[in-house]
């Protein structure tokens, strides 16, 4: 019975985790490049949330195909959001670009108020669950951890492989010494900001098969994302994922052995914690 | 007097990751006495600075001032102490006055001031001698830069700092400021009974200025001597090569 | 203590002080209603001057003010429903509920204003959500449904509170005006303008940052305890960040760190949303998001400020507080 729970708390711990770690890899790029915070992140992940929720609900879609939907929505709005309003906060103080932030997703969770009233929305799935040795390994959350691996991999291969990923690892590394090799440094914050926010976004249309949906629900993704990203260390993807699986797993042990209530607060823990005794991230170099 | 030097700087070291700006740094400062630092860029003098005033606290080694082990205690402290310095890059509190710039650290900087009550006078002593007691209710903001710098000056001297660190205070000014400067500095020192330390790039001032003269070098003590003999030696020389050396 | 060039230091003193005076004579004589309605903009100003006290005389942006009213709430609640067989006058209950906001803020101010800039304001973030998650978890304090206390205080007419919270603005505006002359006001200055530089000129500034976050909580948990006994109820949503947003954009819009500052922003605020909000409900929070977008990019030093350059355009030496 012991070992049950336990192995049932750490897939399901190791499958949030996943997809956590996926709604974190936009901000931890975002952040790298341009060292601003991302607070309207949970937002958007609710964002994405919706899509596939209105998608399904009103033309019954099935949520795999309103992915690339939520895909074109986040491409978009990243572009739109970069040109019209944050290319004029890049360099600046880091607190006026938090605050501007903090407007839009004030805007964001009040617009999907009103645009999709206050109740809490579920997108309905039938896939099939696992069962291994007792342990269930429900589809839900499956097939989005896996999407969310895939997608990281696919990441990481850009970041290595292309000249443009190389580009925006030279970016979050220095961006001075960037732009003296010749690299566009604008227009790796003008990409590397659409594709953070295209990430954050389809991230939630992941999400969506897993949490219930609600327009203030964005907050608390906005700090799992932020623990994430500084604990990972900001600007490294892999990071990224390591500390998603330690969040997921935190969270899941929390569920399992104490309330699931108290998870988000064990995370903002962890998250004031990082700050006050690592901020540099597990992968970091020591100031 | 007393014959024992204000400044100890024994095997300090400082760490950034996995990179060593001080390498077991030291030095001695007697009272009164004006040392100049220099070094090729890079080679720790400012990181020397921010490891003395508290800034940084130090990886390995101590700082002894007048005596006492200063390393690792908060910059608030130090400068009670009777530590003050002048910035690279002027940094004046650009919301206040000139006036209130020096009011700082006069009302916080120096427990003698608060006993005594004399920190308006304090205030005004310290901007006579750096030439600024005209510009006294002006913003910070809107001094020149060599007013700026001796703003700097100035705030220091408020603290009634027995030992006074200027980091590049000649950078970036014409030739005829910074012979007003220098005289401005001896005359302080000679007035106050300050001992000084000196980070300089120019060299003319650094010459002119110093009585003795350190050099570092990639974090490490390189050279020690009067200034005609650090000019002379060769692996100074050396360290130099490459750099444009200002005459 | 400070140069004389601030000579409107104290004439805005005195139109704070005459304001709250007028409010305050016309929320006595008039009906209930109006009452109800100058409370709550009394309230906003309350909270906008407590986080000025911590924001804007240090310049560090506080996302998590809104748990110390929360705390307030529910220590007076906490008090009210445990002490009810020998029952206090109320208002020793809401002082305690500013103590124990103000107790709070240097236990968690002590490790959380280590850090700087963006780090701290999420730091604040978290630990909002962090109390109010634990609240909502813990049986005790009513999980989310809160704790009721009508009943075990006595019925409280609006005036009465109204009276309370009024003494609270006056506390809270003078309090403000003394800081801003005092030698922690000087030191909070300078940390705005420059920390590093600030600390090397002999200001603590670990214990300046401390002292002001932790006064500002106080007036936070007090004005908490207040609308407590006015609703007899003490639950969760007194956390919730929208409120966080009235009280920045208030200080954004009428200029941070000043006297005047908090008093326009929130008036205007106040009024302004009360009439969007019955204009155009629901859509009154976006139009705030893009307000707080335009001002800060915009207006970042508020109403005052740009009183302030006008001021300095028209060749006059002196500064509107």
């Amino acid at each position: 019975m012991f070992l049950d729970l336990l192995a049932q708390t750490i897939v399901t711990g190791v499958l949030v985790g996943l997809i956590l770690s996926l709604a974190s890899i936009g901000m931890t790029i975002i952040f790298g490049i341009m060292r601003i915070f991302n607070i309207a992140s949970g937002d958007l992940v609710i964002l994405g949330c919706y899509v596939i929720f209105w998608l399904n609900a009103v033309f019954a879609l099935d949520p795999i195909i309103g992915f690339p939907v939520a895909i074109l929505v986040g491409a978009v709005l990243g572009a739109g959001l970069y040109y019209f309003l944050i290319r004029h906060i890049v360099r600046t103080v880091g607190l006026r670009s938090l605050m501007v932030l903090f407007g839009v997703s004030s805007i964001l969770s009040n617009s999907m108020l009103v645009a999709w009233e206050p109740l809490t929305r579920t997108v309905p799935v039938f896939y099939p669950n696992w069962v291994v040795a007792e342990v269930v390994i429900p589809g839900n959350k499956l097939l989005p951890a896996i999407v969310s691996v895939i997608t990281t991999i696919v990441l990481l291969v850009v970041l290595n492989y292309t000249y443009f990923g190389r580009s925006i690892r030279a970016t979050v590394s220095n961006w001075k010494a960037a732009s003296l090799v010749g690299i566009n440094v604008n227009k790796i914050y003008a990409a590397g900001f659409t594709i953070g926010i295209t990430l954050t976004v389809f991230s939630g249309a992941l999400i969506s098969l897993v949490y219930p949906i609600e327009p203030y629900g964005g907050l608390p993704f906005s700090l799992y994302a932020f623990t994430i990203v500084i604990l990972g260390t900001v600007g490294d993807p892999v990071g990224c994922l390591v500390a998603g699986l330690i969040i997921g797993l935190a969270t899941s042990f929390t569920g399992s052995y104490w309330t699931q209530g108290m998870a988000p607060a064990v995370s903002y823990i962890i998250l004031v914690l990082t700050f006050l005794i690592r901020p540099e991230g597990l992968f970091g170099k020591r100031r | 007097m007393n014959q024992e030097p204000i400044l100890k700087v024994d095997n300090v070291v400082k760490r950034f990751g996995g990179l060593y700006a001080l390498r077991k740094v030291s030095l001695e400062l007697e009272r009164g006495i004006i040392l100049g630092l220099i070094g090729p860029n890079g080679s720790g003098k400012t990181t020397l600075f921010n490891v003395i005033t508290g800034a940084y606290a130090p990886d390995g080694g101590t700082i002894y001032f007048e005596g006492e082990d200063i390393s690792g205690l908060k910059p608030h402290k130090i400068a009670r102490k009777g530590i003050g310095r002048t910035y690279q890059v002027a940094r004046p509190f650009s919301s206040m006055t000139v006036e209130e710039n020096v009011h700082v650290s006069a009302a916080f900087g120096c427990a003698e001031n608060e006993r005594s009550g004399e920190t308006r006078e304090v205030c005004y002593n310290a901007l006579k001698m750096t030439n600024l007691e005209s510009k006294a209710d002006n913003p910070a903001d809107s001094l020149t830069l060599s007013e700026k710098r001796r703003l700097e000056i100035a705030r220091a001297l408020a603290l009634r700092s027995k030992l006074l660190l200027l980091d590049e205070t000649m950078a970036g000014l014409t030739p005829t400021e910074m012979d007003m400067t220098l005289e401005m500095i001896r005359r302080i020192k000679s007035e106050v009974g300050l001992s000084i330390i000196v980070v300089e790039h120019v060299m003319r001032a650094i010459m002119a200025l110093s009585e003795r003269i350190v050099v570092l070098s990639e974090g490490e003590k390189l050279a020690e001597g009067s200034p005609k003999e650090i000019a002379q030696n060769p692996l100074v020389l050396e360290a130099y090569l490459g750099e444009e050396v200002a005459e | 203590m400070m140069s004389t060039k601030n000579l409107l230091g104290k004439s805005s003193l005195i139109i704070s002080l005459a304001f709250a005076v007028v409010v305050g004579i016309i929320g006595f004589m008039t009906e209930a209603a109006t009452t109800a309605y100058l409370y709550a903009m009394i309230e906003l100003l309350i909270l906008a001057y407590s986080l000025n006290i911590f924001t804007g005389f240090s310049g560090y942006v506080n996302f998590g003010h809104v748990i110390y009213y929360g705390l307030g709430a529910y220590v007076v609640a906490v008090l009210a429903f445990n002490l009810v067989a020998t029952p206090l006058p109320t208002f020793l209950y809401v002082i305690a509920g500013g103590v124990f906001a103000s107790l709070a803020a240097i236990a968690i101010g002590f490790p959380v204003l280590k850090l700087r800039g963006d780090y701290f304001a999420i730091a604040t973030l978290g630990v909002n959500e962090a109390v109010k998650v634990i609240i909502i978890n813990t049986k005790q304090l009513g999980e989310s449904r809160g704790i009721a206390i009508l009943g075990y205080i006595p019925t409280y007419d609006i005036k009465g509170l109204y009276a309370m919270v009024m003494v609270t603005l006056f506390a809270v505006i003078l309090f403000t005006y003394f800081v801003y002359k005092s030698r922690l006001g000087y030191g909070l200055r300078a940390i705005k303008d420059d920390e590093d530089v600030a600390e090397a000129m002999g200001v603590n500034t670990r214990r300046y940052k401390i002292i002001s976050y932790s006064l500002g909580a106080f007036f936070a948990g007090v004005a908490g305890g207040i609308i407590t006994l006015l609703y007899a109820y003490a639950f969760p949503d007194y956390f919730v960040i929208g409120r966080t947003i009235d009280m920045l954009v208030a200080l954004v819009l009428g200029g941070f760190g000043t006297i005047l500052g908090p008093l326009i922003g929130s008036v205007l605020y106040y009024i302004v949303k009360d009439y969007l909000l019955i204009r155009f409900p629901f859509y009154h929070q976006i139009i705030f998001g893009v307000a707080l977008i335009v001002l800060i990019l915009f207006l970042p030093s508020g109403i005052v400020g740009l009183i302030n350059r006008l001021l300095m355009k028209k060749g006059k030496r002196f500064r509107l507080d």
